[in-house]
């Protein structure tokens, strides 16, 4: 009686994760509170995708931010919630949250069309909507950015500046198809062809190492005469596929990979040649709009874009911090040791003005 | 291997006897696939001389070096697709596995080689114990290899962001990634492994009673359960090599990555079926090799490599695959369609059978 | 009770028992968390809208399964579909129409090219729907490179219409009435039913007859003509245009039709399961929003319901098969 054996399984089964499903279902879902307030404003975070260092750490950065001071004690609590690649599941998780009533809706954009409609009916309801880094084209919304096209060009000029104005560049980018990637590596190559660079081809890093470094390799396979590599993401996979591929280094732009930033001061490293510049979003513009938010809830107002800047190091102006305490961050420190954070985490994640209580060891031990 | 052979039962005794009384084949019998086989291998062949011609600088050995060490982690994961393949069903959980092997080897490992042996076994056997749940829900509780492996991934999926909650801590040991890159050029110990584990599978395809049960279940199930062969358990055996073969393949590209982080197996489901394709396996069964599917990720690799000398636009490139996946697989059905006509009658009617019954 | 006997058993063998289950089982955890979730605007927002497109989709794999195949290049054809409507659509009425025909067809051909590839050369569908998945992918990012918004339209807009309401009834609801019903024709037509023959034992239907290459590439196209209609959906959902926001439909499609209650191996199913259960499927986020489930269940939770779904629907065969003594009992599986 194999069917009979089949369903007494699947009943099983069934059961087992039904139970499981409502002993677990008892508050779940991951939210911060502060430690005091019982009134205070309902956040909710919406994410898209999550599943990379500089996701991560906008995250914590934001539930950081909402459990020191200033903001501490006007946030009731911070519920974040994540939707993966799948823009159907953002606008349905926001259109909960609007019917939850939130007060302020924070939100990583999977899109920057695809969520104009239910971003708008949010502002309709009287929520303040804001995002962080990737922006929508919705005007009631607040994007707070950084102006992506002024990142490409200020890093091109650098490369192009190291490498003399001459020669042949490579271009690994971001994933293909978004407006951030489109619009940086727009900037850069507009800057190639200024100074006579010649673009020798482009290859999609997906801002991740993995791929980064398969673009890499197969451009030492393919191309014998590189002079300069410029990369959205990938200083830790970069250099490596030069190593393996036994050839020396050439001048690059790099994210704010910790690993790589400490490669770039590291004595070894430079005296095989690496030279370079680190740049990227910064990780603390969540935070920013956190702050941003609650400032509109109590009145202020806001633009629809908000340009809170980047940080942009050349290779001269990185400095080490010991412990990542906030006086070292404040004195300007960049780069973290090696045995405190991971190879990919993103240095350029602090910032004296939206995140100036928060500390490396604070941001490490955020509570979900 | 006769033209004219006698249709029906006594065709079917001869095949299954053939099971009790090893033959002396050599290792590179391929059976039905050797057409298709060989055939992606002189694609292989022709571009190499089209790169000779054309791109000479592509040609060299260093070249030719990043172009293997790329195609391994798609060989590997091809290599479990491929079996699985091989018995009818598909494994759409390979990129979940790969991500989430490689994410506890980081976890473990925490980015010193101390810690290689033990997080490379606890890695190995996370995807082992998938793999074998992947198999026991399709044999035991006769779960469609579709939704079974696809609702295993999709469990996964959100078991790798809860259990991380997004930040993977820790690094792959340097010695992954020597073992992968090399060092200064020299040659990386994964191309003499990838030949190594082509050997072995080929001796185990064909030299083994494993394999050839193997072949009887994947030519037809039915019959071969009658011959005596356990069908059931050969079957979750494949799908445990696939989970196996996923984490080696997640492993071996946090080396290259230098680290591990969620999705990162997303890009290997289309092309671990790609692949196999390429290697010309039949997707009802029966047929294929992963010499073929070897061939087919150097294929794979060396044209994206290619392409890339061209400086198309991303766009093209994805055309490209496309269209050499479709060429290929007609390639190989129109080459291997003229011989198997003469040969099987009685079995077709088996067969015809078996290819409702899964993909 | 009597009368309910026989068309209780119907339901029950057409296999929309299971996602009729699950949509109303969902639905009433989501109503009873969530107050307001039966309020009309409420239920064209995170219901009907937010499942439109992968209903279309999966309406489109149901084609293809029925048929016996798998088929992979769904999310290509919506990518294409919205890339093309992006950059094209705007301008007056009748230029609008014409675009969306044009969608449409773009679906259809892709299908039939699909069919002709598996018919002519008796290859698998997933193989052959995997290279044009590639192939339409390119084209895509090809048409559309960066994400846009649609040209905004004076007046009325078919596309913006479709996620809209008349008098509170949305129109997404409408749409998959008229291919439910489009369907229920289908089914009773000569191709419909040639279309289940083929799906469930192809040679008996070649020996019966039926064209089995005709029927089959039909079938195709008419899937391709729903890819086709779920990448308009995407466009009015999100009023633009995203190269990389079709990949997420091609497993959803998959896990509705399974809950959907069609068989993976053909001949047994209806589109309408493949409806209810994108429908299931995309509630369950709802559903795990109100219940305060942290996000990463929604995942998990998708693997499950596909396990269950399928656990339900063998209890459910076999009780249909005790009911008839006198068959043999050897339902399809594995060895």
């Amino acid at each position: 009686m194999k069917q009979k054996q089949r369903i007494i399984w699947g009943l099983a089964l069934a059961s087992t994760v039904m139970l499981t499903a409502s002993a677990c279902s008892s508050s779940t879902a991951d939210g911060t509170s502060s430690a005091d307030a019982a009134d205070g404003y309902e956040i909710a975070l919406s994410m898209s995708y999550s599943g990379n260092d500089w996701q991560g750490e906008a995250k914590n950065l934001v539930l950081a931010a909402a459990q020191t001071q200033p903001l501490k004690d006007k946030i009731a609590a911070v519920d974040t919630f994540v939707s993966g690649t799948d823009a159907q599941a953002q606008i349905s998780q926001i259109q909960q949250m609007i019917a939850k009533a939130y007060d302020a809706i924070v939100i990583y954009p999977i899109s920057p069309t695809a969520l104009n409609n239910v971003i708008k009916q949010g502002c309709d309801a009287g929520i303040q909507m804001f995002t962080y880094d990737a922006s929508v084209t919705e005007p009631c919304a607040h994007n707070v950015t950084f102006d992506q096209a002024e990142a490409g060009k200020v890093t091109a000029e650098y490369l192009a500046d190291l490498m003399n104005n001459t020669g042949n560049v490579v271009l690994i980018t971001g994933v293909a198809g978004t407006s951030v990637d489109e619009a940086r590596t727009t900037a850069a190559e507009a800057v190639f062809k200024e100074r006579g660079i010649e673009v020798l081809d482009t290859c999609a890093g997906d801002w991740a190492q993995g791929p980064a470094g398969e673009c890499m390799s197969r451009f030492l396979a393919a191309f014998d005469n590189i002079d300069g590599v410029w990369a959205q993401v990938g200083g830790v996979a970069i250099p490596d596929a030069f190593d393996a591929a036994g050839r020396e280094y050439v001048p690059m732009i790099a994210e704010s990979a910790n690993e790589y930033r400490l490669r770039l001061q590291d004595p070894e490293y430079l005296a095989k040649g690496l030279v370079g510049g680190s740049y990227g979003a910064p990780p603390f513009q969540g935070a920013a709009a956190l702050s941003m938010a609650v400032q509109a809830l109590e009145g202020e107002e806001f633009p629809s874009t908000i340009d809170i800047g980047f940080e942009w190091v050349p290779q001269a102006d990185l400095k080490m911090c010991a412990t990542g305490a906030i006086e070292e961050l404040e004195a300007g420190c960049n780069t973290f040791p090696a045995d405190l954070v991971s190879t990919g985490f993103m240095a350029d994640w602090w910032s004296p003005e939206w995140t100036p209580n928060i500390s490396l060891s604070t941001l490490l031990n955020v509570e979900e | 291997m006769t033209t004219t052979a006698p249709v029906g039962e006594k065709n079917l005794r001869d095949k299954t006897s053939r099971l009790h009384k090893p033959q002396r084949r050599g290792l590179l019998d391929l059976g039905g696939a050797r057409g298709a086989v060989t055939a992606v291998w002189i694609v292989l062949v022709l571009l190499y001389i089209f790169i000779l011609i054309f791109r000479p600088g592509l040609a060299q050995l260093s070249s030719v070096q990043t172009i293997v060490v790329l195609a391994a982690v798609t060989a590997v994961a091809g290599l479990g697709q491929g079996a699985v393949i091989f018995t009818g069903g598909i494994d759409l959980s390979i990129p979940w596995i790969m991500s989430s092997s490689a994410i506890v080897f980081a976890s473990i490992a925490q980015g010193e080689d101390g810690n290689l042996i033990v997080a490379l076994l606890a890695a190995v056997v996370i995807g082992l114990l998938l793999g074998l749940a992947n198999g026991v829900g399709v044999t035991r509780f006769g779960i469609h290899p579709v939704v079974m492996t696809l609702a295993v991934s999709a469990i996964l999926e959100g078991g790798a962001l809860g259990w991380t909650g997004g930040l993977v801590t820790g690094s792959p040991p340097p010695i992954v990634a020597l073992f992968m890159r090399g060092d200064a050029g020299s040659f990386p110990m994964v191309i003499p492994a990838l030949l190594l584990l082509a050997v072995l599978v080929s001796f185990v395809y064909r030299q083994t009673r494993y394999g050839r049960e193997l072949q009887a279940v994947g030519l037809n199930p039915t019959a071969s359960r009658l011959a005596g062969v356990h069908s059931k358990t050969i079957i979750t055996s494949v799908y445990a090599i696939s989970g196996v073969t996923a984490a080696l393949a997640g492993i071996m590209l946090s080396g290259l990555a230098g680290q591990s982080y969620l999705g990162m197996g997303d890009p290997y489901l289309l092309t671990s079926v790609a692949v196999v394709a390429l290697g010309g396996a039949s997707f009802a069964g029966g047929r294929g090799h992963f010499l073929g599917t070897l061939g087919g990720a150097l294929l794979l690799s060396a044209l994206i490599t290619v392409l890339m000398t061209f400086q198309l636009p991303e766009a093209i490139r994805t055309i490209a695959q496309g269209s050499v996946i479709l060429i290929a697989v007609i390639a190989a059905k129109v080459g291997v369609r003229p011989g198997k006509r003469k040969n099987s009658d009685g079995i077709k009617s088996f067969r015809r059978s078996r290819e409702k019954a899964i993909l | 009770m009597r009368a309910l006997y026989r068309p209780g058993l119907r339901l029950l063998e057409s296999g929309l028992a299971v996602p009729l289950l699950f949509v109303l089982v969902l639905m009433t955890i989501y109503v009873s968390a969530s107050p307001n979730a039966l309020d009309p605007s409420q239920l064209k927002y995170t219901v009907i809208n937010a499942s439109l497109t992968l209903a279309l989709a999966a309406a489109g794999l149901a084609i293809v399964v029925l048929i016996g195949g798998l088929d992979l290049s769904s999310a290509g054809v919506i990518a294409v579909t919205n890339a093309l409507l992006t950059v094209n659509y705007g301008g007056s009425v009748a230029n609008q129409f014409l675009w969306i025909g044009i969608a449409i067809l773009v679906g259809i051909l892709s299908g039939l090219f699909n069919g002709l590839i598996v018919h002519v050369f008796q290859l698998e569908p997933v193989v052959v729907t995997l290279g044009t998945s590639f192939i339409l992918g390119g084209f895509a990012l090809l048409i559309l490179p960066k994400p846009a918004g649609l040209t905004p339209v004076e007046g009325f807009s078919p596309i913006a219409f479709m996620t809209s309401d008349i008098a509170g009834v949305p129109i997404g609801l409408l749409v998959l009435l008229t291919i439910t019903a489009g369907w229920l024709l289908m089914r009773r037509s000569r191709f419909g039913s040639q279309l289940m023959a083929v799906g469930s034992d192809k040679e008996a239907a070649s020996n019966s007859g039926v064209r089995v290459g005709l029927v089959s590439i039909g079938g195709f196209g008419v899937a391709g003509g729903l890819y086709g209609l779920a990448g308009i959906a995407i466009t009015s959902q999100t009023s633009g245009g995203d190269p990389n926001l079709g990949s997420s439909y091609l497993l959803g499609a998959f896990a509705a039709v399974v809950v959907g209650g069609l068989k993976l191996g053909g001949g047994r199913g209806s589109i309408i399961g493949a409806i209810l259960g994108a429908v299931a499927v995309t509630i369950v986020i709802n559903v795990l929003f109100v219940l305060g489930f942290a996000s990463f269940w929604s995942t998990i939770a998708r693997g499950v319901l596909l396990l269950l779904a399928l656990g339900v629907q063998s209890a459910i065969t076999v009780l249909l098969l005790r009911r008839r003594r006198g068959q043999s009992i050897t339902v399809g599986g594995l060895s």
